[in-house]
């Protein structure tokens, strides 16, 4: 049994089913206690504790299992569905007002995944309609190649965009709990969807101005995040308020995916910088969260321009190296012996602006000496983490972090840290077109995949 | 193996039908006020069960296999807490 908050009901019940516990009963308090008094905590346990007594003395009414798992089961097979109206545009509408109410769509209107649509998107990739690319997490849903083509189509992609999907689809699985982690959080997770190789310019992603914005420019880029999307939501089970608790949401949630632009980036490209082949195709996949714009356009040498990135993105992320949490299901930041998969480790993605590239490669600075300068200057007062690391229960510091609790006020003050693990923590990528502003955001583990099984 | 793929399914665990005597193990996922409520549970037990000992787990997100196997070792009912 469970002790849920109400707004946490349903999520509740689905990850019971999803995670193999479909007898399991909840009993229901108004608050989620995370942010209210501790009173008030006790208070609401007290007024449900006979039902609390109630479940862990008495075995649940239908041993077994309830239906539900059947009907998750049931979703496996593809139906069809019929809708009408007195002409093909009242019947789309009809579609796809039937289609949000059932929690199928991003709530914009939808492409109808008609037979012959899905079958055409089937041309897409070698693999067969029924064969398994992943269980998405964190709905553990079976991801079928099918599966993935309907929502493909329903997002809009060509079939040619399917393999770039299935491929973000298995480096989320290779994240393995640590997926389940984020997609399901109540913080701003953003799935992004990072391409690299010759697929970028092959496939017409909009790398330049305003590459994450809307237009037609971007309208690949557009597909290919809503995509992801659609498949996180009706094959992964990542529903907003049923398996996506995020507090706020961002807009980023219904389409991400950009990548570098290679005419203006001075250094090897993403992937070839770790360890692939020029020529290999790959995809990307990050949670990403806290966007923040560096604007400058003053600076006329590289220490003053990465000294913005520095002030600018000193957030309480940084403090998350003190914690100890997720790392039992951390994905170990390894690359696979056939060289078709690597997982990074977390920490800033810098989208940096063309312009300010052309600034650090003017003066000749290799990435790998931008990532040292980061890490090496990024600091802050030891005083920062004592003060957070005292929110934090004693077990959940790691080991090398708990002398701040024991350090005196005097080394409090005068103790500045590097705030970030290491500067494999900082993934630099030139994105976007004209303007010194680049974008930054707090990031996930890196999943990267190669894209594979493509229809040549 | 989870979820949608057919044959995982995880029954309750037996129950007893008094907690009287019973080992009772409170794990806890490090987030915030579910420290709070399980003591809470713990403590209103203890006054409606006769002779009930209650233990804390201190857990995390995930939590560690061997912490669970441990609380499995010593006790004989558990609550838990999930999520946020």
């Amino acid at each position: 049994m469970a002790i849920v908050s109400k707004e946490f009901e349903e999520n509740a019940r689905v990850s019971s089913q999803a995670f193999g516990l479909p007898t399991n009963r909840f009993v229901v308090v108004p608050d989620s206690p995370e942010g209210i008094a501790e009173d008030k905590i006790r208070a609401e346990v007290d007024a449900v504790i006979d039902d609390v007594v109630e479940y862990l003395t008495t075995p649940p009414p239908v041993p077994g299992g309830r239906p539900a798992v059947t009907q998750l089961q049931a979703q496996r097979a593809t139906t069809i569905e019929h809708y009408q109206g007195r002409d093909q545009f009242e019947a789309l509408d009809q579609f796809n007002r039937a289609f949000l109410q059932k929690d199928r769509g991003d709530g914009f209107s939808l492409v109808p995944p008609t037979p012959e649509r899905v079958a055409e998107m089937l041309k897409g990739t070698t693999k067969a309609p029924d064969d398994v690319v992943a269980i998405l997490q964190p709905g553990m849903g079976i991801a079928t190649v099918e599966k993935i083509a309907i929502n493909c189509v329903m997002a809009g992609c060509e079939p040619r965009h399917l393999p770039v999907i299935m491929a973000a689809v298995k480096a989320i699985e290779a994240m393995g709990f640590y997926a389940r982690g984020w997609l399901m959080s109540t913080s701003v997770n953003a799935p992004m969807l990072f391409l690299c190789g010759p697929i970028v310019e092959e496939l017409g992603i909009h790398t330049g101005q305003c590459t994450l914005g809307p237009s037609k420019w971007s309208q690949t880029n557009i597909v290919l995040g809503r995509a992801l999307r659609l498949v996180l939501m009706n094959v992964g089970y990542n529903r907003p308020r049923v398996m996506d608790m995020d507090t706020i949401g961002t807009p980023l949630k219904w389409s991400f995916c950009t990548a570098e632009n290679q005419e203006r980036n001075p250094w090897q490209p993403f992937h070839v910088e770790h360890g692939f082949d020029r020529d290999t195709d790959m995809v990307c996949v990050t949670s990403m969260r806290n966007q923040i714009e560096i604007a400058d356009f003053v600076s006329k040498e590289p220490e003053t321009l990465l000294n913005e990135f520095i002030h600018g993105t000193l957030s309480k992320d940084s403090a998350f190296a003190v914690s100890n949490r997720g790392e039992e299901a951390r994905p170990q930041t390894t690359t696979d012996p056939n060289g078709r998969r690597k997982i990074l480790p977390g920490g800033l993605f810098i989208m940096l602006a063309p312009e300010h590239a052309e600034l650090l490669s003017r003066f000749q600075w290799p990435k790998a000496s931008i990532k040292n300068y980061l890490w090496m200057n990024q600091k802050i007062p030891a005083r920062w983490v004592a003060n957070l690391v005292r929110w934090f229960p004693p077990h959940e510091v790691r080991e090398e972090w708990k002398w701040v609790l024991k350090a005196s006020e005097y080394d409090l003050d005068r103790t500045m840290l590097a705030c970030r693990p290491s500067p494999a923590s900082y993934h630099i990528a030139v994105v976007g077109g004209w303007g010194a502003k680049s974008l930054v955001f707090t990031c996930s583990e890196l999943s990267m995949m190669e894209v594979t099984d493509r229809t040549r | 193996m989870q979820g949608e793929l057919e044959g995982f399914r995880l029954g309750a665990a037996p129950r007893s039908p008094s907690l009287a005597g019973k080992k009772v193990g409170l794990v806890w996922n490090a987030k915030r006020g579910g420290d709070v409520a399980l003591d809470r549970v713990g403590e209103q037990l203890g006054r409606r069960f006769p002779e009930v000992v209650v233990t804390r787990y201190n857990g995390n997100f995930p939590c560690a296999p061997q912490l669970l196997e441990k609380a499995l070792e010593e006790c004989d009912v558990f609550v838990g807490s999930s999520g946020d």
